[in-house]
């Protein structure tokens, strides 16, 4: 009952929030102070949905990209995360403080090298290219996530499955990842929100050659387009939500298979 | 322990990766200067064609326009393919400053087979285009369609904010400044700064315009500063703050004049274009302006602005600027993108986009170096009721001025009018 | 079957030690526990012979093979920890059947053993739930089981009981001998209890700052400990520091003095509580010591008293008796049996 409220009011909640953005995408002329649109138009859903707009690979490309970037994180952030908590590493902060400096340092700083590298390295205008770059703003958080999630795996975990006889691949998958879950449902769910929104790194790296959602939803947001940009805006939140629920569902899936 | 190497090596490999990112730069730029075939800038036109045929370019242009988007995709891309055999990608860009930087680290790491065909450009984008040698090459001279019906020579199309585009670009269309004003209230509108200034005594409260740096109420000081000072022809020389501080003397005496008599008796201004849309669509003041002769007509149409609105210009005319279309240095396909932008430049497709149901913009195209079929055509085009026709606007324009006066204007006029 | 030969390790507390182990077997199907404090090193020993730590120096060896250079998971040793560690993402059955699961073994196969352990364990019917819904008790069942399914050659235990309550601990300690029995298996139980290591193992081991200090049978070991701190760790109270002199021991205090045949020697005299005869106050007979009785405590069957003597204490432990009943500030005399005195060298 008490559950059944707060589900209630958070829907509302969004709903909330999401009104304008609806009433915005299907309104014509719709100015201060005026409380309603002037017109109800459809002008910017037809447009969003014709052949020519691209939103189809446009989303196509964001999810795929997420879902690569993701993956790569969790190769690369389960290890990292791993070494970070388990060994005595020599300077471990100066460690720490690299793999975390791309939260910090705004990413234009790096983007210009990165692009440059990229160039030579024959990278660029692909989706290899671009899930390699969107590592940048995303690995940190993924890292993040893991490192306090590890910390709810003493080593007697590892130790108990050893003496099981598990050794080191059984006991990473049967035994740490099912405790890193949580970890891993938060760091994935940060690296694919971060990853769909990202615009600079995609727009440089991709060269325009690879069209994400930002790619089209930016000009419209910048550009003064408000039906528009409200439009690929609510295409933008449900995916984002289609993407975590599909994490979400496999995730459970997988952590079943598993078991 | 062997995991603790392995764990170790991982970690390695990742700041490496990060790390990459930041390496040097500035290592053998030479080695990579493309083969030497023939350019396309020594190829006749026919030669040029077959060579584009089948080919694929790519159109980076700012994405955030419906319309423009659907007049590029749905009107220009078939026609351009079934005509030549070329296909035209329109590349969605927010800010084509974003084009310009990914060519700019493209030309220093070597990269030769750019994606980049066309671009949109035009002003400060154009600057650095070219001092950074971004661009292709003098490319008008070879198209036919710009040969053939664009005034290339005039002041307005030859300079690009004040620079010479030495045919790098080629313009593909026009925005000229109009004022807007409601015909109920206003029943002869001024066709001077002088005449508007009476106008504005006579009618206290009801003029005003967007507070510099608004890009059109910076546009509104050119225009004042032109005609108290005696005309535009000045400003094209090089800067120099001794003379400007002369020559602007009459500018801010003409605004503090009116000052009083402006909306809110000037204390305040708005602070946008938006803005002052807003006052005159609640009839709170009688005018307003702006870059673009047909939003007055769409407004109507629109419905924000009442039905009475039209627009008019200033007899020495009124600021015009023009946009570009150029191809990039490294372009893979410079055959098949000159192709496309003689195509942009052909009167059918000038003339599909002058139509406000594809886009509504003006032509860079001479009206009178158009066969008289066309030129019918382009006068069956209802660009609606507050748009001054197109020769109207042609007789009375006037080019853009370089960046460093209107820095000046824009700083000055916080110091001499605003005064806050 | 494992054979321990001069095995070293540096390992940290507090402080740095240095475990060293010369000798140590262990016999098929026994029930050997060490015994020590904390710090001492047995856990230390233990992880070495499960292969968790690997040492600095020496060998293990397993029926004559060397298994020194083994991963944990090699050796074939089961280990049941301190804690339960129950996989919590798995349900009892999945969780008793895991080393099952690792060694490669077929679902329907695991699962009928996995049963049949549970019913060893009386544990039938948990298989479906999962850890958190059982008691402590049942929980460090469970891990027992899990280590015996897989048949270990020897099955390692750390302090097992060391959180649970203390009936629980005392159920689980008779259950624990049940199993030991009718599974024959070799086990090594690391405590810190001297009860728990009497009640359960055939021998035990005494650690003490990394060494093993004396391994021997339980009584033999109670009865002659090697030194006043093993006394001490085995629970014996009464050890009284003094020095023998022409057949006579005189407590520092001098207030207790006993014949005592020997070297002329110091150290302690330790008397063993139940080897202590007492009698209401009077007169001293030969070699009895008068006392005041300052504390009693009953346990089951026994009275456990303290009893005064000058500025010495003893506890003695007497057979309750219906007829009379000790009281606090009673005057008494205590005798005792010769036998049963023993003297610790310092």
């Amino acid at each position: 009952m008490k559950l059944s409220i707060i589900k209630f009011l958070v829907v509302l909640g969004i709903l909330f929030f999401l009104a304008p953005l609806v009433l915005t995408s299907l309104s014509a002329g719709w100015r201060w102070p005026m409380l309603w649109p002037a017109e109800i138009s459809w002008r910017s859903w037809e447009y969003l949905f014709s052949g020519q707009s691209q939103t189809g690979i446009a989303v196509f490309n964001s999810l795929l990209i997420a879902c690569g970037v993701t993956i790569v994180n969790l190769g690369l952030a389960i290890p990292a995360a791993y070494g970070l908590i388990r060994f005595p590493l020599k300077g471990k902060l100066i460690v720490q403080i690299i793999l975390f400096a791309p939260l910090v340092i705004p990413p234009f700083v790096s983007l210009m090298g990165i692009h440059f590298t990229f160039i030579r390295l024959g990278l660029t205008e692909s989706l290899p290219g671009l899930i390699l770059a969107h590592l940048t703003p995303t690995l940190p958080y993924m890292i993040w996530a893991l490192l306090s999630s590890y910390r709810t795996v003493g080593p007697e975990w590892e130790e108990q499955a050893r003496m099981l006889g598990a050794n080191g691949l059984q006991r990473m998958i049967h035994v740490v990842i099912p405790f890193l879950l949580p970890g891993i449902l938060a760091g994935s769910s940060l690296s694919i929100l971060v990853s769909l929104s990202q615009y600079l790194i995609t727009f440089l790296i991709g060269g325009g050659q690879v069209i994400t959602l930002p790619i089209l939803l930016f000009p419209f947001i910048s550009g003064g387009d408000p039906a528009l940009g409200a439009a690929y805006a609510l295409l933008f939140i449900g995916m984002a939500f289609l993407a975590l629920f599909i994490l979400d569902c496999l995730l459970k899936w997988s952590y079943r298979r598993v078991n | 322990m062997i995991l603790r190497k392995i764990f170790t090596s991982v970690i390695l490999s990742v700041l490496v990766a990060l790390m990459a990112g930041c390496t040097s730069q500035g290592q053998d730029q030479e080695k990579s200067q493309p083969s030497e075939q023939t350019t396309p800038l020594e190829k006749s036109w026919e030669e040029i064609s077959s060579t584009a045929k089948g080919k694929t370019v790519s159109l980076y242009m700012w994405g955030g326009s419906d319309s423009i988007n659907r007049y590029i995709d749905e009107w220009v891309a078939p026609r351009l393919k079934e005509q030549s055999g070329v296909t035209l990608k329109r590349v969605p860009v927010n800010d084509t400053k974003d084009v310009i930087n990914q060519l700019l680290t493209e030309k220093k790491a070597g990269k030769t087979n750019g994606s980049v065909d066309i671009i949109w450009l035009n002003g400060e984008n154009f600057k650095i285009a070219k001092e950074n040698q971004l661009l292709f090459g003098s490319i008008a001279p070879k198209l036919p369609n710009v040969q053939d019906y664009v005034a290339m020579g005039a002041p307005d199309l030859q300079y690009d904010f004040g620079i010479d585009t030495e045919g790098m670009e080629v313009p593909w269309g026009k925005a000229q400044y109009v004022f807007i004003y409601d015909s109920k209230h206003v029943a002869e509108p001024p066709k001077t700064i002088d005449e508007l200034k009476d106008w504005i005594k006579q009618n206290p409260g009801k003029f005003t315009y967007p507070a510099p740096p608004d890009f059109t109420g910076s546009a509104f000081l050119r225009h004042v500063l032109f005609e108290t000072s005696g005309g535009y022809e000045d400003f094209l020389k090089p800067f120099d703050q001794q003379i400007m501080d002369e020559k602007s003397q009459a500018a801010w005496a003409y605004l503090n004049e009116i000052k009083p008599d402006l909306w809110r008796k000037g204390e305040t201004y708005p602070e946008s274009l938006a803005k002052l849309d807003l006052l005159y669509s609640q009839g709170e003041v009688w005018m307003t302006m702006g870059y673009d002769a047909a939003r007055a007509s769409n407004e109507i149409k629109k419905g924000t602005f009442p039905e009475s609105t039209r627009t008019f210009v200033l007899d020495k005319g009124t600021l015009a600027n023009a946009h570009y279309l150029s191809i990039s240095f490294n372009s893979a396909q410079p055959d098949a993108a000159m192709v496309a932008i003689n195509y942009l430049l052909s009167p059918e497709a000038q003339i599909a986009k002058f139509d406000p149901r594809h886009w509504g913009e003006d032509m860079v195209l001479e009206p009178s170096k158009l066969s008289t079929e066309e030129q019918q055509q382009i006068n069956s085009i209802d660009r609606g009721v507050a748009t001054l026709p197109a020769e109207a606007l042609a007789k009375h324009k006037i080019p853009e001025i370089h960046a460093d006066y209107v820095d000046y204007l824009e700083k000055e006029w916080k110091t001499n009018v605003a005064k806050d | 079957m494992l054979m321990i030969e001069k095995l070293e390790k540096k390992y940290q507390t507090d402080r740095e030690f240095i475990l060293l182990v010369d000798d140590l077997q262990l016999q098929e199907g026994e029930f050997f526990a060490l015994l020590g404090e904390s710090g001492s090193g047995k856990t230390t020993l233990l992880k070495l012979i499960a292969g968790l730590l690997m040492p600095d120096r020496g060998d293990l060896f397993l029926n004559g093979k060397p298994i020194s250079g083994l991963p944990a998971e090699k050796r074939g040793f089961s280990m049941v920890f301190q804690q339960p560690l129950l996989f919590p993402h798995m349900n009892i059955l999945d969780n008793v059947t895991f080393g099952l699961k690792m060694k490669g073994i077929g679902k329907q196969e695991r699962n009928a053993k996995g049963m049949e352990i549970l019913k060893k364990m009386g544990l039938s019917g948990f298989e479906k739930r999962y850890p958190s819904q059982l008691s402590g008790g049942q929980q460090q069942r469970v891990a027992l089981g899990r280590s015996l399914v897989t048949q270990p050659r020897l099955l390692l235990m750390d302090e097992p009981f060391s959180s649970l309550d203390p009936t629980t601990r005392e159920e689980m300690r008779d259950w624990l001998r049940e199993i030991h029995r009718s599974f024959g298996v070799t086990i090594l139980f690391v405590t810190h209890d001297p009860r728990e290591a009497f009640y359960l193992a055939d021998r035990i081991g005494i650690m003490d700052e990394g060494v093993l200090v004396q391994l021997d049978e339980p009584r033999k070991l109670y009865e002659q400990p090697v030194n006043v701190k093993t006394a001490k760790l085995l629970g014996i109270r009464n050890l009284i520091a003094g020095r023998v002199k022409q057949g006579r021991f005189v407590s520092d205090s001098g207030v207790i003095e006993l014949q005592l045949h020997g070297q002329d020697l110091e150290g302690y005299l330790m008397i063993l509580p139940e080897a202590i005869r007492m009698r209401k106050g009077g007169v001293a007979g030969a070699e009895e010591l008068p006392g005041t009785i300052s504390q009693i405590a009953f346990v089951p069957g026994f009275s456990s008293l303290k009893v005064e003597i000058g500025k010495e204490r003893l506890e003695v432990m007497q057979r309750m008796e219906d007829s009379y009943a000790w009281s606090v500030g009673e005057s008494v005399l205590l005798a005792f049996n010769q036998e049963a005195l023993r003297f610790i060298r310092k």
